[in-house]
């Protein structure tokens, strides 16, 4: 008879543990809502840097979330998360101590503590798609950074994965859980501007195909050839993982190939996705993505099934994302930016027979219920791919700088075999995605 | 003579042709980390702006770079990743050439990855026997990508391995394959037993594969093994998900899953059936209700919720009662969306109530789609009772009733002060500027401690567009109102931030009435923009109060050192020339001289 181990034992067993796992210390039902601790849901976040700093804490203040863990590949920044979340708790506690908080170099290691409920992800790009795959297959419930993938192979297995393993899937893109981007949506799902022709987006453009920085000495505290796992090998440079627990700024990885889409994706992320919201076409996408070519075609364009024109460009309108139709417009932009014409639109009230979007005004908070309820969060990891695919096809056609045709059915460019290669890119071995 | 200028034109085509590849790929030898960045450049932008046609020349001219000697590990890296692009069957002998470099194993493999055709599974298999671990996983993984069915023979070998991370890549890989074969080899490998959780998954990726290919049977025999005896949790329930979709009952299989005692489990099965079509399942979901345990009832609710089956919300209906507040709380959200009019009174008391319950009643109600309801909820706005009021007057708000502005605006003067404020309170979302008239009567006629609020509802209503002059029509409009309501909306004109509203509150400060003339003055001093520093330097120069001399100077003062004041430095410097011997305290001529020096340095 085969002796059942748990995963976790194995990891010990196999020696791929490094760092101590610990069950969560139980704290008093006080810190963790009224119902603790049958309502706990025990959280940790892979990665910690400026992003997963946020991201951390606000899922910190919400009532029932036990934060219990903190992986990263810079030993300083793990250490310095774990003293965060233990000071928070004592603090919380009025004890002046604790030490709930265990902290991992390897994310496999955080996956396999079954003490963990869900998994806050927010690393560079290029790991979302196999710590997202990971840790979907290890029963945790997930928020990831968006976009949700480097690649749309690898976006495709995260929404795959999601499904299979019943994964309740968040994806950051948090524009969602805004009023005015819903409001705006809503207004144009119902009609409101008339069917519609054009949409505008205004951000930044691609990355750089390769990355050329000198070599750096690597920081003590750094497993630098695990920060680039899947990602080609070159080395180190501190504009791609700055050196110091306390950095504060984005790290600029988000400009090259190898690791992410420049802000075509990473800001793509949050505008075609409320463009997408607004057209309806949440599980769809463009047939066609044309890149500038300097001469008639000014600035990348993609083009939906109905005719729909969705123009792209730095700062082609003050606005985040406009939609034109035959009847008006809306437009809409962070800080609660919304212009509208006619302009009674921006003052409208929806009737119960509206189309009315899903309602979050808390995306960390909404992922939060949803693991409760089990109920799809406002973006799911489907919704993620979707939109992520938008700026992974318009990457693509900025490479080969033609003019490309997709099918969102097939999710498969129509007759560029080139370019359907680039919809995967291989991976550093040992790293392999299967979902 | 024709034809030698013709066959000159040719060759000088070609060679412009032939230099316009050659140069940025001839530069590329030179490139390195931090080194001749604009060579990799050049190269990039020749392989990325070329039409497909010129793939072929752009494949040999890169080949022939790759041949050069000294050239560094960063320029075959580059290469490499060019020739993912351009690349053919052409280049997998020189790049197989890569494998053996430890360093360049795994670019060269990617390269060959992505080229069709035996050549390149010929080249990795070639190098396979004799490559260090590292490169031996990563070929197995290369053509585990390819499907290549050599990845069992491989994999026999790796599954005995002592390394469990060895086994993982092997299962990985064999599931990949998606074949019966593969699917047998999973299957009957002797693994460790820290492995049967990686094997049980591997199980039904393979059996999800080979469903999916069309061998159904197959598939949903192995699918059904792993859901009946599985003990990895996230591999059952991904093998209860495969045959969701791929078996052919699910009511069947849903029924007992969720009374499992594996909560995990059961809520997987209750999110699982939110997309799974048929009114039959429905039905099934609402007779299972009464049966599950609270958490699996609620995530059920919401599972039919989503799915809107009606039929089942009889069931449903009998949850608002739960003693669970999860369950009752998703009760109330699906009523909205299900409900029928029935439900009507239940959600008025909860929404009258408090916490998530009331909310969540209160938007129910703005969504729920019954005849006659906005009728029904009007009629309650007539009664006297502000717990009955309330929750019909939010509710219309959600429903965006217009219909109610006119009997909430009559509430605004009834003697009941919890009326006037529930009518406050809903109004603000239902107004607009058609309104204007009839709010800013209900502000000569409302009593004082609630003509503020009053106040900021009629300018919410009235400030459209273009506030300055919207400010302008409401002042107007109040010329025959009480010097009181006057002096409550003068401060209104500090939000309007209009030149046309400063010309308003300058003109008021000049009349006799001590009240408005003293609103007048606390508004010019909340001003936002730079256009209100002449009054307030006339203000400075003229007053004969302390307070208002001190306060006006200091806004000054930060209007111009604000970035957004357009005002030239020349400009700024003449203000505070001015402003200075008009300040008599040190420390106000000290504020005012630091400010000149900060604007005079550039």
């Amino acid at each position: 008879m085969k002796q059942k181990i748990s995963r976790r034992q194995f990891l010990k067993l196999t020696g791929a543990t490094a760092g101590a796992l610990a069950f969560p210390t139980i704290v008093p039902s006080t810190v963790f809502g009224a119902n603790a601790p049958s309502n706990r849901i025990t959280v940790g976040c892979i990665g910690r840097g400026k992003q997963a700093i946020g991201l951390m804490r606000s899922s910190m203040g919400i009532p029932n979330v036990q934060f219990i863990s903190v992986c990263d590949v810079d030993k300083g920044r793990v250490k310095a998360g774990i003293q965060e979340v233990n000071r928070t708790y004592a603090a919380k506690m009025g004890t002046g101590e604790y030490k709930g908080c265990t902290g991992h170099e390897d994310f496999r290691e955080m996956l396999a503590n079954p003490e963990l409920d869900a998994v806050i992800i927010a690393t560079p790009d290029h790991w979302h798609g196999l710590i997202g795959v990971a840790a979907c297959k290890a029963g945790k419930d997930v928020y990831l950074e968006k976009p949700i993938a480097l690649t749309h192979h690898e976006g495709r297995a995260i929404a795959d994965a999601a499904k299979k393993y019943g994964t309740v899937f968040q994806v950051g893109s948090m524009q969602r859980s805004n009023r005015s981007f819903r409001f705006s949506s809503e207004l144009v799902r119902n009609g409101l501007i008339g069917k519609v022709k054009e949409v505008w987006i205004s951000i930044g453009g691609p990355s750089s195909p390769f990355c050329d920085l000198p070599a750096q000495p690597v920081p003590p505290t750094l497993n630098w050839d695990f920060w680039l796992g899947p990602a080609p090998w070159r080395p180190y440079h501190s504009d791609l993982a700055p050196d110091g627990a306390n950095y504060r700024n984005y790290p600029n990885w988000r400009g090259y190939d190898e690791f992410a889409s420049g802000a075509q994706a990473d800001i793509g992320a949050h505008h075609y996705d409320i463009a997408q919201w607004g057209l309806g076409t949440d599980h769809t996408g463009p047939v066609e993505v044309v890149p500038p070519n300097g001469k008639e075609v000014e600035t990348l364009t993609y083009t939906y099934a109905d005719g729909v024109k969705m123009y792209v460009g730095s700062k082609l309108r003050s606005s985040a994302v406009q939609w034109i139709g035959e009847k008006g417009w809306v437009a809409v932009n962070r800080g609660d930016f919304l212009q509208t014409e006619p302009a009674s639109l921006a003052d409208l009230q929806l009737g119960p027979d509206s189309i009315r979007l899903y309602k979050s005004n808390n995306h960390m908070q909404n992922w939060i219920d949803c693991i409760r309820t089990r109920k799809p969060t406002i973006c799911t990891a489907e919704i993620g791919h979707r939109t992520a695919t938008i700026c992974q096809i318009g990457m693509i056609a900025f490479r080969l700088g033609r003019p490309l045709k997709w099918d969102p059915n097939t999710e498969r460019f129509v007759g560029d075999d080139v370019a359907n290669r680039m919809l995967s890119r291989p991976m550093r071995s040992p790293w392999v995605l299967e979902i | 003579m024709r034809l030698a200028k013709t066959i000159q034109s040719f060759l000088f085509c070609i060679l412009v042709a032939s230099s316009a590849f050659a140069e940025p790929f001839d530069n590329l030898a030179e490139f390195d980390f931090g080194k001749n960045g604009p060579a990799m450049a050049d190269a990039w932008k020749a392989v990325s702006t070329a039409a497909p046609a010129a793939y072929p020349e752009l494949e040999k001219q890169l080949l022939a770079v790759l041949e050069k000697p000294m050239l560094t590990v960063a320029a075959k890296d580059g290469i490499c990743q060019m020739l993912r692009i351009v690349g053919s069957e052409t280049c997998v002998a020189p790049v197989a050439k890569l494998l053996a470099t430890p360093e360049l194993a795994d670019p060269a493999r990617l390269v060959l990855e992505t080229i069709p055709g035996k050549a390149a599974e010929a080249e990795l298999l070639k190098v396979y026997p004799g490559a260090s671990e590292p490169v031996q996983i990563g070929i197995f993984n290369s053509l585990a990508a390819r499907e290549s069915e050599k990845v069992i023979e491989l994999a026999g070998p790796m599954l005995k391995s002592a390394k469990p991370e060895k086994i993982e890549i092997a299962l990985k890989g064999l599931s990949h394959l998606g074949s019966t074969k593969a699917l047998a080899v999973i299957d009957s490998a002797v693994l460790p037993a820290p492995c049967e959780g990686l094997r049980e998954l591997a199980i039904v990726e393979a059996a999800t594969r080979i469903a999916g290919k069309g061998d159904k049977k197959t598939g949903v025999a192995a699918l059904s093994k792993i859901y009946q005896k599985g003990t990895e949790l996230p591999a059952v329930i991904a093998a209860f998900n495969g045959l969701l979709t791929t078996g052919d009952a699910p009511a069947t299989l849903v029924k007992p899953v969720l009374k499992d005692q594996r909560t995990a489990l059961a809520l997987a099965a209750a999110k699982a059936v939110q997309t799974v079509p048929g009114p039959e399942l429905g039905q099934v979901l609402g007779q299972l209700l009464p049966e599950l345990q609270p958490r699996i009832q609620a995530a059920v609710i919401t599972a039919i919720t989503v799915r809107g089956d009606k039929a089942a919300f009889p069931a449903i209906k009998s949850q608002l009662n739960s003693a669970d507040p999860e369950v009752q709380l998703a009760a109330i959200e699906a009523s909205g969306k299900l409900g029928d009019a029935a439900v009507v009174p239940i959600l008025l008391e909860f929404a009258g109530g408090s916490g998530e319950s009331a909310e969540a009643a209160q938007q129910a109600l703005g969504q729920l789609n019954v005849p006659a309801l906005d009728e029904q909820l009007l009629s309650l706005l007539s009664g006297t009772e502000p717990k009955k009021v309330r929750p019909a007057a939010l509710a219309l708000r959600a429903r965006g009733t217009r219909a109610a502005v006119p009997p909430l605006l009559k509430l605004l003067g009834d003697g009941n002060p919890e009326l006037r404020a529930i009518a406050l309170e809903v109004l603000d979302g239902l107004v607009t500027n058609q309104e204007t008239a009839a709010l800013l009567q209900a502000l000569n006629a409302a009593p004082a401690e609630s003509q503020a609020k009053v106040a900021s509802l009629l300018w919410k209503a009235a400030r459209g567009t273009t506030p300055d002059a919207s400010f302008v029509q409401l002042w107007n409009a109040a010329a025959g109102s009480s010097e009181e309501v006057r002096a409550v909306l003068l401060p209104l004109a500090a939000s309007a931030d209009g030149r046309q509203s400063l010309a308003v509150v300058a003109k008021v400060m000049a009349e006799p009435s001590p009240v408005l003339k003293e609103t007048a003055v606390a508004t010019l001093l909340k001003w936002k923009s730079v256009q209100a520093v002449p009054h307030l330097m006339e203000l400075v120069s003229q007053t004969n109060v302390p307070k208002q001399r001190i306060l006006g100077a200091r806004v000054v003062v930060d209007l111009l050192l604000s970035k957004e004041c357009p005002w030239k430095r020349e400009q700024k410097i003449e203000a505070l020339k001015k402003l200075l011997p008009l300040m008599e305290r040190p420390e106000d001529k000290k504020m005012v001289e630091e400010a000149l020096a900060k604007i005079s340095t550039p």
